[in-house]
């Protein structure tokens, strides 16, 4: 498995954590971890990529390639969605700046899915560990 | 998430799939991901090649692509490794954008849409060799 997500940054105060949430997507908000639900699903070989950086560059370009055409994207959505898209943008892209929000890349498998990759049993995993992409 | 939320998003989305992407549209898409599937997520062309090699996909591998929307990123990365593909989302007018899409990339003999949320699939366990969802949980 393999999936891309918005966390908070950890450590945060409780405001902080507040003013995350409220600046992330609704997921961010979530009472458990990524890796808590990874491993009560069965898969114990995780591997997590912060993508912070690309994620602040891809909100920014967002909003910068998209602010000269406002007028000629928001006529293609619903009464006012674009607009509400764009203030979140410029909300999610403060709280990035701030340190509130993080992207990450999971991957993880199950002990079925190494066996499938013919990944001897025994071979350590991977584990938790911070990489930069 | 409520229902009442669930159908909101959906409603949404419907709105946003049954409208074909503007050259204006799809342009911007190309010059902040690096595609032109109709997303405007945060997953660039790059972060779903890093996908892509950390999952170690190849023409022998069947994925699942959640929450796929109109196909980014699961018909590139088929038409990338070659895998089969199946595509899960819950608005309709975004999996036939999406098959239509197959058909002309002709990935349609290895491409799937299916209408199902994450919480019910409708697969066996063991039905797929990887499983991706990217800018769901955003």
């Amino acid at each position: 498995m393999g999936f891309y997500t918005i966390v908070e940054s950890p450590g945060l105060s409780p405001a902080a954590r507040r003013r995350a949430r409220a600046a992330g997507p609704r997921a961010v908000a979530m009472r458990s971890d990524h890796h808590r639900l990874l491993a009560a699903a069965g898969f114990r070989d995780v591997t997590e990529i912060d993508v912070t950086d690309a994620f602040a560059a891809t909100a920014a370009a967002w909003l910068a390639e998209t602010e000269p055409h406002v007028e000629e994207l928001a006529r293609l959505e619903p009464p006012g969605a674009f607009a509400q898209r764009q203030a979140d943008r410029r909300h999610m892209l403060a709280a990035i700046h701030a340190g509130l929000l993080r992207r990450v890349l999971l991957l993880a498998r199950t002990d079925e899915g190494r066996r499938r990759r013919g990944i001897d049993a025994t071979a350590p995993a991977f584990g938790r560990r911070q990489e930069r992409a | 998430m409520t229902v009442r939320d669930e159908l909101q998003a959906r409603a949404l989305f419907q709105q946003r799939y049954g409208n074909r992407p503007s050259l204006t549209a799809r342009q911007i898409e190309q010059r902040v991901i690096g595609g032109d599937w109709g997303a405007n997520g945060f997953t660039t062309m790059a972060q779903a090649d890093t996908l892509a090699g950390g999952l170690g996909l190849s023409a022998a591998d069947r994925l699942l692509d959640l929450g796929s929307g109109r196909g980014w990123p699961g018909l590139y990365l088929a038409a990338r490794t070659g895998c089969r593909v199946v595509l899960a989302d819950l608005p309709l007018e975004g999996l036939r954008v999406a098959a239509d899409r197959a058909a002309e990339e002709g990935l349609a003999a290895r491409t799937a849409v299916v209408v199902a949320a994450a919480s019910g699939l409708p697969f066996r366990a063991g039905s797929f060799d990887a499983v991706i969802h990217t800018d769901v949980l955003c």
